[in-house]
């Protein structure tokens, strides 16, 4: 999978989202259960990345539970050459970015749920999908 | 007073060595000049100019990297010292007055200095 | 700052009508703190007496990545550094990290001074290239961990911010263009790659087409100015394929955006070659974002002689 074939809707709007932040440099959009929905990869090994963030999100989703800290926003992963950031797409997909180390997370944070939003639409889901997450 | 200007300090007190200038040679910051170093022109000025001359050796089919430039005038040599290191390279410029000094010692004195410069 | 009111809209007084005149005046209050710039980039210019030790900003690489992606101080190094600066002082501030990397023989005062200045100039020139929000002055901040002491005068952190933009003007490709630019090696780079310096071969590895000047200066641990100066000088020797800009998805952004103050300056300078007509909206909305007063300022580009030419394509 690479982002040379026929873009689809849902690349488009990882490609958008990448423009539209500095710092991202790769994204993948997976079910819940791990199975690669879309990829805006170049390095990174598509299905693997979308396997791991799905364990990723659903050890969060554990961990958020069992301290009692509220629900959980995204699990993210500081390395020396930038992060990685794993969101939900209501309860049954996800996003996964890679950023480099000046990724600005505040644009992330600040256009993050309206891409969520519209690749939820783009999934499917009913804004009710999204709201019980 | 930072480390880097006293590194160059340093280096006026050569013989012959009237003025000098550390920059960025790729972007063209000026990072400290000490003595006449306006008879060397501005860092922006000493970074195009090597630019120039990489430019101009490599579509002649030279090859490897520019290590120094020399320009003689009636009373200065001005020597021009790139200084390789990890990232992109700096630049050590130096005037030097002709009656004091010679252009083998002076182009030999140069490459030395910019050796200690960073140390 | 709390004594100075107004100084968080860029709009209110006269003290403050840009990031380089607010940083004029704390310069003559010798301040100390740091300044917030929120816009696309945003960052944080860090103050000491007024001069400018530290710039950060997702818009170009910190002393960290300069550090660390060019090769010049190992992962194992800085993480021993960090520990040795963190446990230094316990209770109070972390040491300064690069007092402790100096100290540690990882890398001399002298060139960490030069890394630390190549980055507050650089990050200076990425704040001026992105859209400005608003700034605020904020004294409590710790200082930076790794800084330029002492710091910069913002009256020459402007200068070179101007000329940096003006270069790359002159060279034909307004910086603020070539910022959105993304880049893959031409059809004819590989047969002149022989002839390239190290440094360009080292960026046309490195472009894949997905990456801007900015991200591949974060790739490299490189200036985002001296990478874009390499790929104006690159693409003179036509080594270099800029990607058409991409259609951006039917709905745009929703996002607030700041709006444009004054008439767009749409340039026609020669290195993004989109077709007109072809622009999807979010692109086009992008370029028009372009302030008429950059966060660090640069000379406001011929906005009349730009609108002329517009004309005249119609």
């Amino acid at each position: 999978m690479s982002s040379q074939t026929t873009p689809t809707a849902l690349e488009a709007e990882l490609k958008s989202l990448r423009e539209r932040v500095m710092g991202i440099a790769e994204s993948v959009v997976a079910t819940a259960d791990g199975l690669l929905v879309a990829a805006d990869t170049a390095t990174v090994h598509a299905e693997s990345a979308a396997a791991l963030s799905a364990a990723m999100l659903g050890l969060g989703q554990r961990t958020a539970n069992e301290v009692g800290l509220g629900g959980l926003r995204d699990v993210v992963t500081r390395c020396n050459g930038g992060y990685t950031v794993v969101l939900a797409i209501g309860d049954r997909a996800l996003l996964m970015i890679l950023g480099d180390e000046g990724l600005d997370i505040a644009a992330l944070h600040r256009e993050s749920p309206a891409t969520i939003h519209r690749l939820a639409e783009l999934l499917g889901m009913t804004p009710a999908d999204l709201t019980t997450a | 007073m930072r480390a880097l200007e006293r590194s160059l300090s340093a280096v006026l007190d050569s013989p012959g060595v009237i003025g000098a200038v550390v920059a960025d040679a790729v972007s063209g910051l000026g990072h400290a000049s000490v003595g006449e170093h306006r008879l060397l022109g501005t860092a922006a000025e000493l970074a195009e100019l090597v630019g120039l001359v990489d430019d101009g050796l490599r579509a002649a089919g030279a090859e490897g990297e520019v290590e120094s430039l020399v320009v003689s005038t009636s009373r200065h040599h001005q020597v021009v010292q790139l200084i390789a290191r990890q990232g992109d390279p700096l630049l050590l410029a130096t005037v030097l007055d002709r009656t004091r000094t010679n252009l083998a010692l002076a182009v030999r004195q140069t490459a030395d200095q910019a050796r200690e410069l960073l140390a | 700052m709390t004594g100075e009111p107004g100084l968080d809209t860029p709009s209110a007084p006269p003290a403050a009508h840009s990031v380089p005149d607010l940083l004029l005046t704390l310069r003559q209050a010798r301040f100390t703190g740091s300044v917030l710039v929120s816009g696309t980039p945003g960052g944080t210019i860090r103050l000491e007496q007024g001069l400018v030790t530290a710039v950060e900003t997702p818009g170009a690489p910190a002393v960290e990545t300069l550090l660390l992606k060019s090769g010049r101080i190992g992962e194992a190094q800085w993480a021993a550094a960090e520990a040795a600066a963190g446990s230094a002082s316990p209770g109070g501030r972390p040491a300064d990290l690069g007092a402790v990397l100096v100290a540690q023989g990882a890398i001399g005062a002298a060139e960490l001074e030069t890394v630390c200045a190549a980055a507050v100039f650089d990050g200076a020139f990425a704040l001026a290239l992105g859209r400005p929000g608003s700034w605020q002055a904020a004294e409590a901040d710790l200082p930076a961990r790794i800084a330029l002491r002492p710091g910069v005068e913002p009256g020459r952190l402007s200068e070179e911010t101007a000329r940096r933009v003006s270069l790359l003007t002159r060279l034909g490709s307004p910086p603020r263009e070539l910022a959105a630019v993304r880049i893959r090696p031409s059809a004819q780079a590989g047969t002149a790659v022989a002839r390239t310096s190290a440094r360009h071969r080292d960026i046309l590895v490195a472009a894949t087409g997905r990456r801007t000047a900015r991200d591949l200066a974060f790739a490299l641990g490189r200036g985002v100015f001296a990478v874009m100066l390499d790929l104006v000088r690159m693409d003179a020797g036509h080594l270099l394929h800029r990607e058409p800009a991409t259609a951006a998805p039917g709905v745009p952004s929703v996002a607030p955006r700041t709006p444009p103050s004054g008439p767009p300056p749409i340039s026609d300078g020669p290195l993004p070659r989109r077709i007109r007509g072809e622009q999807p909206l979010g692109a086009a909305a992008a370029r028009t974002g372009t302030p008429a007063q950059g966060a660090l300022s640069a000379p406001a580009e011929p906005t009349a002689a730009h609108e002329k030419s517009e004309k005249n394509a119609r």
